[in-house]
């Protein structure tokens, strides 16, 4: 057997806080073959991107290795300094990073920074590096690279911006391609393209890869061979298909089951949180690293930490006891009493809903006529790309945006748009529940004084009564009373999203509008958050609109969905109607560009280009025109496409009737879904 | 944070010079070797010696005794112009950034008018009109610091003004000023600190200059500037009169620039 280009033996990182050294990354071992794509998986703080800086030699000032050996064609990264290093990132390691807008210098021409790497690595003059950058721009798949070599990374989309990375990482000729979450700020449809593009090139170049990431459905998709990480260590490894088929560790089980899926024909699945939260940096644990949270432990896991295993064919586990784990217990959260029908009462209408926004360019109408309902104790999923206008709609439900035009009528009352003049009753009624959970919080309010204000100035109770309701909302969304007197700058995310979701219910709403309450998360944490917003709209009988770009939560949750395209509706129905099909094409695009861990090779791959039109000008006709993949012909680009009704409240935007879509969209073969 | 000051060696040197002027200053009364207004015809302008540290002035005044008491009156000024520069700023920042819109424009563009003079064009305008005495001095400083606090707050609360928490404040049904100085105003306390200590130097400074010009305070105040001014006709006979002074408020400024970069540095970390 040939040696594997990347060997990295017994690697341990540690990272210098607040004068103390903790441990990120303890004792990994991995290899990883010549053309092979590797995928390492674990949630934030697990060490997986510190193992990456570390294979650069990239760590922070704060940061060392403390042990161990990374070898690459054998030899040893952790001896090279200086220039030597220098010449060998971008020559034989390259890493593209997560954020292509950070990774891109802001101030030069794409060209030039492609052409750089051309002149500094392979010694090529300035017109040859042009030439070749100009090549590598083709490579990846970006039409007309003449034009985009004279751009500023500005000028690019997100998608965009990634391939030129992607065509950076490359021009060195690397032998090993380090991809850090490289498609995660992106929208589902250019990370569909991104995942392809680097599935073509893996035949093209001569590299192995290592995938960095948290989404199994990502790497199930592009990797051989797995790796989990957890606590800095390395607990699970095999092959893709093997690993998340037949899981042989607690850890990756348990992940499996949060993910919320949606495999064609069946309903939905329940989620189970793994118990427990993730460890601190450095904090020592006894035994094996998992066994706090694991439903499997025993006595001996709190004694020697595991090894790992050999568990089968190329596959190991660091658990003593992973004979067990494919009859692991199930942790279902506490039943949920009847979520089943959602009354067909109307709590909410909204219609002809307008808002557009001056720019230079002219107007950009952000939510062109939207006319939506939603009924008491009912769930409706937002979803589109980013930009078509979801998260304007929902500041406009609640008060926070002024649209144009449109009229609103709550619980059976009109009432005004402006937040300012809307009265108690709404302003108890509709809250709203944000994406981000670094800044929901006031970073300077304790989350008490946070909560105590919403309680005071939405429920008038102050003193005693006040500090009740407080620790009353605390329990409600599962939030220890030990935390409320922290900061949000002390809790993490998940308990962060918790102290949010409390804060919108302090007025006893019926209506939370959340704006991508889970898409910051881990997936252990998003189960929890997930399954608290199932049971509160049980308890409390709230209702939701939910937005998302991830169509596997909005299924989770949804009762109906509307899905959104540039500004405008373009479909609104049950949630089994929609995933049942048939779709509106731009729909059924989305749901075919989701990687997903299983029933992939089954599913049709459409792809849409990351092409999207400018708001400011749509196109004429159906706007999805451009892009579609069904488009009739020229009606698509003349005339707007009516609505039509695939039956049971399912309508669709489009000119191809719903049985003609039905018949398009059943693949020839396949039994009808 | 005081753990990463106390590292700094710059902070240390530049905050133990302000203290040395700061106890002067105070305590003038105490550590001076002579009284600092009493004059002595019998050694004008002597030079340094054993009895006269530093030597004395025209009148035969001890310059050592001068210059400690000399702390007093710029140790008044600057700091108390600051503070009332930085109530000023806060103020005029939180309103225009949080509100926008025309009171924004109008505000920034009195701002921008008053940063494009030299401050010391319009003080020393203002003090003419309103005339010469530390009270004024120390309004003027104020009024003419204020419009540079209010911007760096104003580019604060941009910030903090777009972030989720103010909009779930609005959500519950809070109003502006609620907003503006219980959930936007303690999160830009730390660029408030930076400016504070950035403007006591300049306020140092154009304290000094300004009594300098005799704009000010009127002798026979020991303060730096003032004694520049008075002795500097001696300046080629008795050197030890102008330089006395004019090192201890640059080392009064040196100082607090010190201090100030490191409270800057610690914040920023």
């Amino acid at each position: 057997m040939t040696p594997p280009l990347l060997e990295v033996e017994g690697l341990t990182v540690s990272y210098r806080r607040a004068g103390t050294w903790g441990t990120a990354v303890s004792n990994v071992s991995l290899g990883i073959g010549r053309g092979e794509a590797y995928g390492l998986v674990g949630e934030s703080g697990c060490g997986k991107t510190t193992l990456a800086l570390a294979l650069m030699r990239y760590l922070p000032r704060n940061g060392r290795i403390d042990a161990g050996a990374i070898r690459v064609d054998g030899e040893d990264l952790t001896r090279l300094d200086g220039e030597a290093l220098r010449r060998w990132r971008g020559a034989r390691l390259a890493m593209v990073y997560q954020d292509p807008a950070g990774a891109l210098n802001p101030a030069l021409r794409v060209g030039d920074q492609i052409a750089e790497v051309y002149r500094f690595h392979r010694g090529a003059g300035r017109k040859e590096a042009a030439r070749r950058a100009a090549e590598a721009l083709a490579k990846v798949a970006m039409p007309d690279p003449d034009d985009i070599m004279r751009r500023y990374p500005h000028q690019l989309s997100g998608g965009q911006q990634q391939r030129v990375v992607i065509a950076m990482a490359l021009a060195g000729g690397p032998r090993l391609l380090l991809l850090d979450e490289p498609t995660t700020g992106l929208d589902v449809t250019i990370e569909a393209e991104i995942i392809d593009l680097i599935a073509a090139l893996r035949a093209e170049i001569d590299a192995s890869i290592l995938l960095i990431s948290h989404n199994l459905g990502l790497v199930s998709r592009m990797c051989d061979r797995i790796g989990i990480m957890y606590a800095g260590r390395i607990v699970e490894e095999g092959p893709a298909h093997d690993l998340l088929h037949a899981p042989r560790h607690p850890y990756t089980m348990g992940l499996l089951r949060c993910v919320p899926r949606f495999e064609p024909g069946k309903g939905r699945v329940r989620l189970e949180p793994i118990p427990g939260a993730l460890p601190f940096l450095g904090d020592a644990i006894a035994g094996c690293a998992f066994h706090p949270r694991c439903v499997l432990a025993k006595a001996r896991c709190r004694g020697r930490e595991p090894e790992l295993y050999d568990v089968g064919p190329g596959r190991r586990s660091r658990c003593y006891f992973w004979e067990d784990v494919p009859q692991m217990p199930h942790t279902y959260p506490a039943a949920v009493p009847g979520t089943g029908g959602t009354s067909a009462e109307t709590l909410l209408e909204v219609s002809g809903l307008r808002k557009s926004y001056h720019g230079r360019g002219g107007d950009t109408v952000a939510v062109d006529d939207v006319s939506l309902e939603v009924r008491k104790e009912e769930t409706l999923g937002l979803v589109g790309e980013s930009g078509s206008g979801k998260t304007t709609l929902a500041r406009c439900l609640v008060g926070l945006t002024v649209p144009d035009a449109g009229t609103l009528v709550f619980a059976g009352a009109p009432e005004p748009w402006k937040g300012s003049r809307r009265g108690l009753r709404i302003l108890q009624a509709m809250q709203m529940v944000f994406q981000n959970p670094e800044t929901t919080l006031n970073p300077s309010w304790t989350i008490r004084r946070i909560l105590a204000r919403a309680v005071q100035v939405l429920l008038h109770l102050g003193g005693r009564a006040g500090q009740r309701r407080v620790a009353e909302l605390a329990r409600q969304v599962r939030l220890e009373p030990r935390y409320l007197d922290l900061r949000a700058a002390q809790l993490s995310g998940g308990l962060r999203q918790r102290a949010a979701i409390a804060r919108a219910l302090a007025g006893k709403p019926a209506l939370a509008v959340c704006d991508e309450p889970v898409s910051a998360l881990d997936v252990s944490v998003q189960a929890a958050i997930l399954g608290l917003l199932e049971e509160l709209q049980a308890t409390e009988g709230v209702s939701y609109v939910l937005i998302s770009h991830d169509l596997a939560v909005v299924r989770y949750l949804a009762d109906r969905i509307g899905v959104m395209y540039m500004a405008q509706l373009v479909e609104t129905g049950d949630t089994e109607a929609i995933f049942a099909g048939p779709t509106h094409p731009y729909t059924e695009a989305l749901l075919s560009a989701i990687p997903t861990i299983d029933g992939d090779e089954a599913r049709p791959r459409i792809r849409l280009g990351s092409d999207i039109p400018s708001l400011a000008h749509p196109p004429a006709g159906c706007r999805f025109h451009t892009r579609c993949p069904r488009k009739l012909g020229a009606i698509c680009e003349r005339e707007a496409p009516p609505w039509q009704d695939a039956g049971q409240d399912h309508l669709i935007r489009c000119h191809i009737a719903p049985d003609d879509l039905r018949k398009l969209q059943t693949p020839p073969g396949a039994r009808p879904r | 944070m005081p753990g990463r000051l106390i590292r700094n060696a710059a902070f240390l040197a530049g905050g133990a010079v302000v203290v040395f002027w700061i106890f002067a200053a105070l305590e003038w009364k105490v550590i001076t070797p002579y009284d600092p207004f009493a004059v002595g015809p019998a050694h004008p302008l002597a030079p340094p010696s054993g009895a006269h540290w530093l030597g004395t002035d025209d009148l035969g005044r001890d310059v050592l005794s001068r210059v400690l008491a000399g702390a007093a009156p710029v140790l008044t000024i600057a700091p108390t112009a600051t503070l009332l520069s930085l109530l000023g700023g806060t103020t005029i920042g939180l309103v225009a950034g949080f509100h926008r819109g025309l009171l924004d424009d109008v505000l920034m563009r009195l701002v921008d008018a008053v940063m494009s003079l030299p401050v010391i064009i319009p003080a020393t305008v203002v003090l003419a009109l309103v005339g010469r005495s530390t009270t004024n001095v120390i309004l003027a400083i104020a009024v003419l610091f204020s419009p540079l606090v209010a911007r760096t707050v104003r580019s604060a609360v941009l910030i903090e003004r777009e972030r989720e928490y103010v909009d779930a404040a609005r959500l519950r049904g809070d109003r502006g000023l609620f907003i503006m100085f219980f959930e936007i105003l303690p999160n830009v306390t730390s660029p408030l600190i930076v400016e504070g200590t950035v403007r006591l130097g300049y306020a140092v400074f154009t304290a000094g200059t300004l009594s300098f010009l005799q704009l000010g305070i009127q002798p026979p105040s020991p303060d730096w500037g003032l004694t520049v001014a008075v002795e500097r006709a001696f300046v080629q006979i008795a050197p030890w009169t102008v330089l006395a002074p004019a090192l201890a408020l640059a080392s009064l400024i040196i100082g607090v620039n010190l201090a100030a970069d490191g409270v800057r540095r610690a914040l920023a970390e």
